[in-house]
């Protein structure tokens, strides 16, 4: 914490600069900055750590209030009895309550059996809170303990239960001071503070070894007892690394996908003063996470110090952002300390990288936690395989053997065995199928379900192109093996197809998934969820490829299945999502909402509400919503779920991106047109660093970034990004699609609003004649190409050609459910309007501006048209007074310019097969 | 005084501008605030809270009985505002003082992933940040005041200090901006 020690004078001057960038894009700011204040280089530093303190992961003000409100005040009061004193756990006579925290209490006590004399701290769960998930962090944290028999961490003794059932575990109590205090009150000179931060490091890295990361490290967490000894405490949030063994019951994490099972191992409370950049922001965690920790507590040993350069270059090294620029283990940090002491020069030197991989291994390096959730992955995911494809003979000797073989790829990664500190994903799974093909070269079943298993994590790392020739290579080795008629191949096939949809290769996914399909309705061994699966895939990649009538007899095909055979089961959930993604596309968009509404209760009731597939549901609602006008719901929303998957997954996790283009929309229809451009420009810039310039939903952000940048009045950048898309379309999915058309209207519209006619009526005409084509009559999308034509007519003096078109358009949108584009409907009918009252017919074109008028509400400049348009109406018809009072309303002031229709694609999040 | 004020006579005092009525409102929503998020937590099942529901519950309340006009709406909520944090501070920082007086423990974690003794030592570094803010820029604190410790809409904080959306917005901005930068303690430009 350190307060700015800026002046009143000097704040002003910050404050006047940050309001001079702050509307500007985010990378602009940074360079008028730099530009426009060089000659006054604190000022710059001011604003700059501004700028960068915006998003504060973790933050407290991004609490919600209500929760920290509840936890603050809600907390028992110390003073009050509590049942458990004076009782039994197990052998230990509970003496009195030590501490209190969100999940339970500490207690001291102690052992009476009289064979032991031994106080403990006791760990208690909290009465009522006692749910799976809890518990099993509990039983997590007893086996972490009972592994770490060390002199330096506080010593699991005993665990239990109580009488009411509520798991308890008993820990060596620590009765001293923390290491601060012990420091400050022994007045300790910097030659003992080291030392004693040594035998911490010694303690870490023994944890290290023992495959678990403390994650928690801070002074409050090390114990120094009455002979000077430091003892680690409080492995709460510590996470494993080894595959689960034993524990039948609690091993459930085995069985959900990687990024469920790395949120479910990322630790849940943090001390942000102590915690390493990438675990606030839930990033991938490794033993250098506790080196940044390892740092910071030495920093604090060295507050009241006159310290030493070397020791400063000693935290900054262990302390940098970069996890790759860190000391790459504890043991290194430790030998720099010990070299500090014996005075030979250290090997910390500030900036110098150790190594730089390429972005994969940047964004997928991880160790220690990461890795133990990708062998739960690739544990549950195994079971599942081999349960599916149903080779039940000598199951048990399968099981055992891939186990050996896992914890043997993992005990390859074991930092004390091989040359690198950091083991990666990558090279993780490249070990596994390497060794998966020298060493079961003679079991190609099980080779096959392997090498599968792991061409899942792939994917589920959205590495597809990695986990494409492995799947080819299944298919063809369970071809060979079972012959191409056998569920077995399907499932590969299946695997095959998806991962082509997951990477934009919508026409190779459609024929897989079709022979996929066709094969498995054959097929006596496949399961008719695994048919059901498979047929949603198909519907899915349907949707994206618009053919919205065959994706909605697929999807319920798939709904019908799983109902019948599945009973209370979240697959029925993603069933009813998919078919309301795609009902919602057909036109028949109010159909839609029981759907969303009941796969999110299936989820929240199954699976949690902070489930991502429950996210993906709530999102989709949310869509909904914003559709139907419930624009204020669907921001709460949004924003809400836009704030977990950022804590939880990062900025530019695709889950985190659909939904900030989403958040972006909304803010357009609020006509808070720059927010909505800043955010627009924040999703494809985040896309475009993610998957490239050619990837779909880059395409997709540009063409909604282009659409607010209309309507702003930017109209050279919006022209620039519609071309770009439509020719994107055009190339990828041929010039008689609905997406086509769509850029196609688009960039009709931004000519229409520059003033290039003749260019903009050819491409209006072209989109037209493509939704005619495509769409039955009263298509939602046809009648606002209708409406854009119909005023592009309007303006250019032909009302009467115009007139047709914006009358199809009012049916066609009184019909719909609900507006695509907000406002089209009152734009209709304000167009028409007025090329009936040009047209000398006031009479006709009267009840038409009144509706236009009334629909109009909160736009004002299109509004005041439709009371101008009155006002000559009524003068024409010589009643004056009504004039006068249309006059008025035309007089209100004007505000910043919205034009008319626009047409973006959100995308809905699908959900993954 | 010797008896506390009513409710009348307070906001009698504060369209006088009284300084003392206002300490004297402070204190009055302090406790009402107070009794009522106790009561909320213990008649609700699973112990919810709802902030910004408290806060116009209070409000409307205390209009009630004590026939706050419209025009003392704004005066309401920026004395709630000041209130909540008062009450969440203060709770913040007797639970701190619980544990060192209790002794050190390994501290636990709950479900939601909060440990109290982390939040509420991250609830007091805030608080004395908004106070070294308050300093430089009243204004700022205040907004911060309304939309994190009262829960009010960027709307509702616009009404309460006479300002527009976008200014609540912005100044949410730059507040956030401070606070952070004074919370995280490390300096974190040359990422940029």
């Amino acid at each position: 914490m350190t307060i700015p020690d800026w002046s009143p004078e000097e704040w002003r001057r910050i404050e006047a600069a940050l309001d001079r960038i702050l509307d500007l894009p985010p990378w602009d700011r940074l360079a008028v900055i730099d530009a426009e204040f060089e000659e006054d280089p604190r000022l710059i530093k001011a604003v700059r750590e501004l700028l960068s303190a915006e998003d504060l992961p973790g933050s407290v003000l991004d609490q919600d209030i209500d929760s920290l409100s509840v936890l603050l005040l809600d907390e028992t009061d110390p003073t009050s009895p509590d049942s458990l004193v004076g009782g039994f756990a197990g052998p230990f006579k509970i003496v009195k309550k030590l501490g209190q925290g969100g999940m339970g209490g500490v207690y001291l006590a102690d052992r009476s059996d009289g064979q032991f004399d031994q106080r403990v701290a006791l760990k208690v769960v909290r009465a009522g809170f006692e749910s799976a998930s809890l518990r099993s962090r509990f039983v997590a944290e007893r086996r972490i303990l009972a592994k770490l028999d060390h002199p330096n961490i506080a010593r699991l003794i005993d665990g239990g239960f109580l009488a009411d059932g509520r798991p308890y575990f008993a820990m060596e109590f620590v009765d001293g001071q923390t290491l601060s205090e012990w420091c400050e009150k022994n007045q300790a000179p910097l030659r003992r503070r080291l030392e004693m931060l040594l035998s911490v490091c010694e303690a870490v890295a023994f944890a290290h070894r023992n495959l678990v990361l403390h994650l928690d490290l801070k002074p409050a967490n090390i114990m120094v007892t009455e002979q000077g000894v430091p003892k680690l405490l409080d492995f709460g949030i510590a996470a494993m690394v080894q595959p689960d063994s034993g524990e039948g019951e609690d091993s459930k994490v085995g069985g959900i996908p990687l990024p469920e099972a790395m949120a479910q191992i990322r630790p849940r409370a943090l001390t942000p003063e102590y915690a390493a950049p990438e675990l606030v922001r839930g990033d991938s965690i490794s033993t250098v996470t506790d080196v940044f920790a390892l740092g910071m507590v030495l920093q604090d040993l060295l507050a009241d110090q006159s310290v030493p350069r070397e020791l400063g270059s000693v935290v900054a090294k262990a302390c940098h952002r970069n996890p790759l620029d860190r000391y790459p283990s504890v043991a290194d940090m430790a030998s720099d300390l010990q070299a500090f002491l014996s005075g030979f020069p250290l090997s910390a030197h500030p900036g110098s990288p150790l190594h730089r991989g390429g972005k994969f291994f940047r964004r997928h390096r991880l160790a220690a936690s990461a890795v133990a959730a990708l062998l739960m992955a690739l544990l549950g995911g195994l079971s599942a395989t081999l349960w599916q494809a149903r080779i039940a003979r000598n199951e048990a000797e399968k099981a055992e053997k891939v186990k050996d073989f896992l914890v043997g790829v993992f005990v390859d990664a074991d930092p004390e065995r091989s040359d690198a500190d950091v083991v990666t994903t990558k090279d993780l799974l490249e070990r596994g199928a390497e060794r998966v093909r020298v060493e079961l070269a003679g079991q190609p079943e099980i080779q096959a379900d392997m090498l599968l298993t792991i061409a899942q994590v792939y994917r589920n790392l959205g590495s597809h192109a990695e986990a494409i020739p492995l799947v080819e290579e299944v298919v063809e080795s369970r071809k060979a093996l079972f012959g191409p008629r056998h569920d077995a191949v399907a499932e590969a096939l299946n695997e095959r197809g998806w991962l082509e949809y997951l990477q934009g290769a919508w026409g190779e996914a459609e024929g897989t998934l079709r022979e996929v399909v066709k094969l498995r309705r054959k097929l006596r061994d496949t399961e008719p969820q695994d048919l059901a699966r498979s047929i949603d895939n198909l519907a899915e990649v349907r949707r994206v490829q618009a053919d919205f009538q065959e994706a909605e007899a697929l999807a319920r095909e798939a709904l019908a299945l799983r109902r019948r055979f599945l009973g209370d089961h979240v697959d029925i959930a993603t069933s009813l999502n998919n078919l309301g993604v795609i009902v919602r596309q057909t036109g028949a968009g109010a159909e839609a909402e029981p759907f969303f509404r009941e796969a999110l209760e299936i989820r929240r009731r199954l699976q949690g509400p902070d489930h991502p597939e429950a996210w993906a549901t709530q999102g989709n609602l949310a869509l909904w919503l914003r559709e139907h006008g419930q624009r204020e719901e669907a921001r709460g929303i949004l924003a809400d779920l836009l704030q977990r998957q950022r804590s939880r997954f990062g900025e530019d996790h695709p889950l985190s991106l659909g939904t900030l283009n989403n958040l972006a929309s909304l803010h357009r229809d609020l006509e808070d047109l720059e927010e909505a451009a800043a955010l627009f420009r924040q999703v494809l810039s985040l896309w475009q660093a993610r998957g490239g310039a050619r990837h779909p939903n880059a395409i997709t952000s540009k063409n909604n970034l282009g659409a607010v940048l209309r309507e702003m009045g930017e109209l050279d950048e919006a022209e620039a990004h519609f071309r770009e898309v439509r020719e994107f379309f055009r190339t990828e999915l041929g010039d008689n699609h609905p997406n086509y058309a769509v850029a196609t209207h688009n960039l009709a519209t931004t000519l229409f609003r520059a003033g290039r006619m003749e260019e903009a009526e050819s491409l209006f005409t072209q989109a037209l004649g493509t939704a005619r084509q495509l769409w039955p009559e009263g298509h939602p999308l046809t009648a606002t190409f209708a409406l854009g034509y119909g005023r592009f007519l309007e303006t250019d003096g032909r009302c009467r050609d115009a007139i047709p078109l914006l009358q199809e358009a009012i049916s066609s949108l009184s019909a719909a459910a609900a507006e695509i584009i907000p406002g089209s409907l009152a734009e209709s009918q304000l167009a028409l309007g007025s090329c009936l009252s040009f047209l000398g017919r006031p009479r006709d074109a009267e009840p038409f501006l009144l509706e236009a008028y009334r629909g109009l509400e909160g736009r004002g400049n299109r509004r005041r048209l439709a009371a101008e348009g009155l006002v000559g109406v009524y003068e024409s018809l010589g009643r004056r007074a009504e004039a006068e009072v249309w006059r008025n309303r035309s007089l209100v002031p004007k505000s910043p310019a919205r034009d008319g229709p626009e047409s973006a694609h959100s995308p809905y999040e699908p959900d993954s097969g | 005084m010797n008896r506390p004020a009513t409710s009348d006579e307070l906001i009698d005092g504060l369209r006088r501008g009284d300084k003392g009525a206002l300490d004297a409102l402070f204190t009055l929503v302090y406790e009402r605030l107070c009794t009522a998020a106790h009561r909320q937590l213990r008649d609700q099942a699973g112990g919810t809270l709802n902030t910004t529901a408290l806060v116009h519950e209070t409000y409307v309340k205390l209009a009630r009985t004590a026939g706050i006009q419209a025009a003392d709406r704004k005066h309401f909520f920026r004395v709630a505002a000041q209130a909540m944090r008062q009450i969440l501070v203060d709770r913040a920082r007797a639970n701190l003082a619980q544990k060192r007086g209790g002794g050190r423990v390994p501290m636990d974690v709950d479900q939601a992933g909060l440990s109290i003794g982390a939040r509420a030592a991250e609830l007091l570094a805030l608080d004395r940040a908004l106070s070294a803010l308050a300093i430089l820029d009243p204004r700022l604190a205040r907004v911060v005041e309304l939309r994190f410790f009262a829960g009010l809409s960027v709307e509702e904080t616009g009404e309460a200090l006479e300002i527009g959306s976008r200014t609540v917005k912005r100044d949410w901005q730059k507040a956030r901006m401070f606070l952070n930068r004074a919370i995280s303690g490390s300096v974190r430009g040359e990422d940029l």
